[in-house]
């Protein structure tokens, strides 16, 4: 009976901490309702417009009010959420956005040397033009796990090391002279 | 391919510590306070040993000597030390579980270890070296994340990587420029000229494992360590 009740809670402890978490994040709640999709399907703006900084930072950035009042003192003036946009940009503040994509602190990822290698955005980010609001997916980690222990080698999931590093093992073999770094200190120091 | 190494001419320091001060602003080294530090715990990737005798004072800033042949990695169960391909010795934080076999087996005490989470995230860190969590060994790393933004500076430029693109934080600082840094396979470099320097000498040269930091001194008593 007490080894029951030991072992139930031993496996609702496994069970809970099981998510490794490397860089998960759940669907946020956003300061204002941003639709991607509009963006890039209707008005077909690149990925790049908006986050300048990711062909010559580290970060990819996040547009500054006034690049979005840019547009937003005309187009769309009128709808409640651009509203609240020009709020801000009438207070002076910026946009408390909730951060969706996290790295490791351990980790070091420059979005630069990635727009370099002509990497896609959705490689990373999935189809974030479809998408009204962005969540990362991390994948299932529960199944993948069950998987290995089971004796099958399901692909790494979303975010993880093991993902990054297929791509860098994919992207050498089929790209001629690309040289994506294997070597541990290229990304952890 | 190069291969990093440094000379430290030890006839021109003057054990100011610059090297010191430089090494642990630039990596996040954590002052581990006067406790920890009385029970030997204290942390320096570059650490200014001192000999006093009647003559004179003696110094020999020992960073981590980036072995070519090192015995720290052998040992490591969970390969989170080993020699990348161009000769740095790293170690992965995130790797490491903490067993300290390579501080054993290190002959030159260039491997620290993290008693307790001694530092914190916080402004003042440099944001391009990871605080290091409690429980795992940290040692010095050629500053290699000095490297990396070289190299994407260089690729940003369109050019290759060239001599004095990428320095450590130690030979930086030097002011009397008692630290060289570079491509030991570079026959041109400044770094490689002086490693061939008949007074160069490398610590614990009978244990084989071939360090890729020299010493110059003309003192014969430096030549036994």
């Amino acid at each position: 009976m007490l080894g029951a009740v030991l072992l139930a809670i031993l496996l609702s402890l496994a069970l809970s901490t099981w998510s490794r978490q490397p860089a998960a994040a759940k669907v946020a709640e956003q300061p204002i309702s941003f639709p991607h999709n509009v963006h890039v399907q209707q008005y077909k703006l690149d990925c790049k417009y908006c986050h300048t900084e990711a062909r010559r930072s580290e970060y990819a950035g996040l547009p500054s009010v006034t690049r979005c009042m840019g547009c937003h003192k005309i187009t769309a003036a009128d709808r409640p959420e651009i509203q609240k946009l020009a709020a801000y940009a009438q207070r002076g503040e910026p946009i408390p956005w909730v951060r969706i994509y996290k790295m490791p602190e351990f980790t070091y990822f420059p979005h630069k040397a990635h727009v370099r290698a002509d990497i896609k955005c959705q490689d990373c980010h999935g189809k974030v033009e479809e998408m009204t609001t962005v969540s990362a997916t991390t994948g299932p980690q529960l199944a993948n796990d069950l998987l290995h222990v089971a004796g099958m080698r399901p692909g790494a999931p979303p975010l993880s090391m093991g993902w990054c590093l297929a791509c860098h093992r994919e992207q050498n073999r089929t790209k001629k002279d690309m040289k994506a770094p294997l070597d541990c200190v290229a990304c952890h120091h | 391919m190069a291969l990093w190494g440094m000379v430290i001419d030890l006839d021109r320091c003057t054990g100011c510590q610059a090297c010191v001060m430089a090494c642990k602003a630039e990596n996040n080294v954590p002052a581990v306070g006067p406790k920890e530090a009385a029970r030997g715990r204290i942390i320096s990737w570059m650490h200014v040993l001192r000999e006093e005798s009647e003559e004179r004072t003696r110094f020999l800033p020992r960073p981590c000597l980036q072995c070519d042949d090192p015995p720290c990695t052998k040992v490591c169960p969970v390969y989170a030390t080993y020699r990348n391909p161009e000769g740095i010795v790293a170690q992965i934080h995130a790797r490491c579980i903490g067993c300290r076999f390579c501080m054993a087996a290190c002959p030159y005490n260039a491997k620290y270890f993290n008693w307790l989470r001694y530092q914190k995230e916080g402004p003042g860190q440099n944001p391009d070296v990871s605080v290091r969590p409690k429980g795992v060994v940290e040692k010095c790393t050629f500053c290699h994340h000095r490297l990396q933004k070289a190299r994407e500076r260089a690729r940003a430029e369109g050019r290759d990587l060239v001599a004095g693109d990428y320095v450590t934080a130690c030979a930086e600082a030097c002011p009397t420029r008692a630290i060289t840094f570079g491509d030991l396979l570079d026959e041109g470099s400044e770094v490689a000229r002086l490693a061939r320097s008949p007074r160069a000498f490398r610590l614990g040269e009978e244990l084989g494992t071939r360090p890729k930091v020299f010493y110059l001194a003309e003192m014969e008593g430096h030549r036994r360590v």
